[in-house]
């Protein structure tokens, strides 16, 4: 099942699932000798992947805030949300998703392909969208995830592209936190051989 | 007043434009890379750290 229905929500609040276009991820700033040096990634699409219950606590209580005094009792305030990026299929399988950045990776033959297309290899979430999206079949890759600041995004609201419905986004949510809790075991076969 | 910071940066050669002193307004359009959408675009933006001097801000 990869075809993921979406909805096109014009709420101003951020939700789980929703998919923006062109957000940045601020690499490093440096000042030095009275000079600055930015160096951003700009990511064509990213899915938000921060509980849905997280934010919409974070955006009531900051409105309640707007509301009345400056200092409010906010024990619900976000700094960023979680996202992932999705990567245009061809692209990745190609090894090539990372090309302008002066990075490549192993192309992804017929054997690979596969798994990444039925959502079996943990690391990956393959999606293919309705042909009211004009969004390529894409790959999130968990391993790439990174953070965006609230304010930014409700500044960029405009880029929401649309949302990945209920069920669909939560089984994207348990299929990331199972990747992010993957244990990694020592190899054993380098560790006696060293030993040796 | 434009308030845009004056800024450098760097875009590909194949653009014909070399590093140089530029407003953020034309530093986005230099950026829109045709025929590279949907990977992700890398940006260095350099400039010059200004002090706030409007009369609000003085001692």
């Amino acid at each position: 099942m990869t075809l993921h229905p979406v909805n096109k929500d014009n709420s101003e609040r951020i939700r789980q699932g929703d998919i923006f276009s062109n957000v940045p991820y601020y690499e490093s700033y440096t000042e030095k000798n009275g000079e600055f040096e930015l160096t951003v990634y700009e990511f064509p699409y990213v899915i938000v992947l921060t509980q849905d219950c997280d934010l919409e606590q974070n955006k009531a209580a900051r409105s309640k805030a707007a509301d009345t005094s400056p200092m409010i009792e906010n024990d619900k305030h976000l700094f960023s949300v979680i996202v992932a990026p999705l990567y245009n299929s061809e692209h990745l399988f190609s090894g090539q998703h990372l090309s302008l950045l002066g990075i490549s990776s192993q192309p992804q033959n017929s054997k690979l392909k596969g798994p990444i297309q039925n959502n079996q290899n943990p690391r990956y979430h393959y999606i293919e969208f309705g042909d009211d999206v004009f969004i390529p079949n894409s790959v999130i890759d968990f391993k790439h995830y990174f953070s965006v600041s609230v304010s930014w995004l409700e500044s960029n609201i405009e880029g929401r592209v649309c949302g990945i419905n209920p069920l669909y986004r939560e089984l994207i949510s348990q299929r990331f936190s199972n990747y992010l809790s993957r244990i990694g075991l020592p190899n054993l076969d380098e560790i006696q051989t060293e030993g040796s | 007043m434009n308030n845009s910071p004056s800024i450098s940066i760097d875009a590909p050669n194949s653009y014909g434009v070399n590093s140089q002193v530029i407003n953020r307004q034309e530093a986005a359009k230099i950026n829109e890379v045709p025929n590279s959408t949907n990977k992700v675009k890398k940006k260095v933006i350099r400039g010059v750290l200004k002090h706030d001097t409007s009369p609000s801000q003085q001692g």
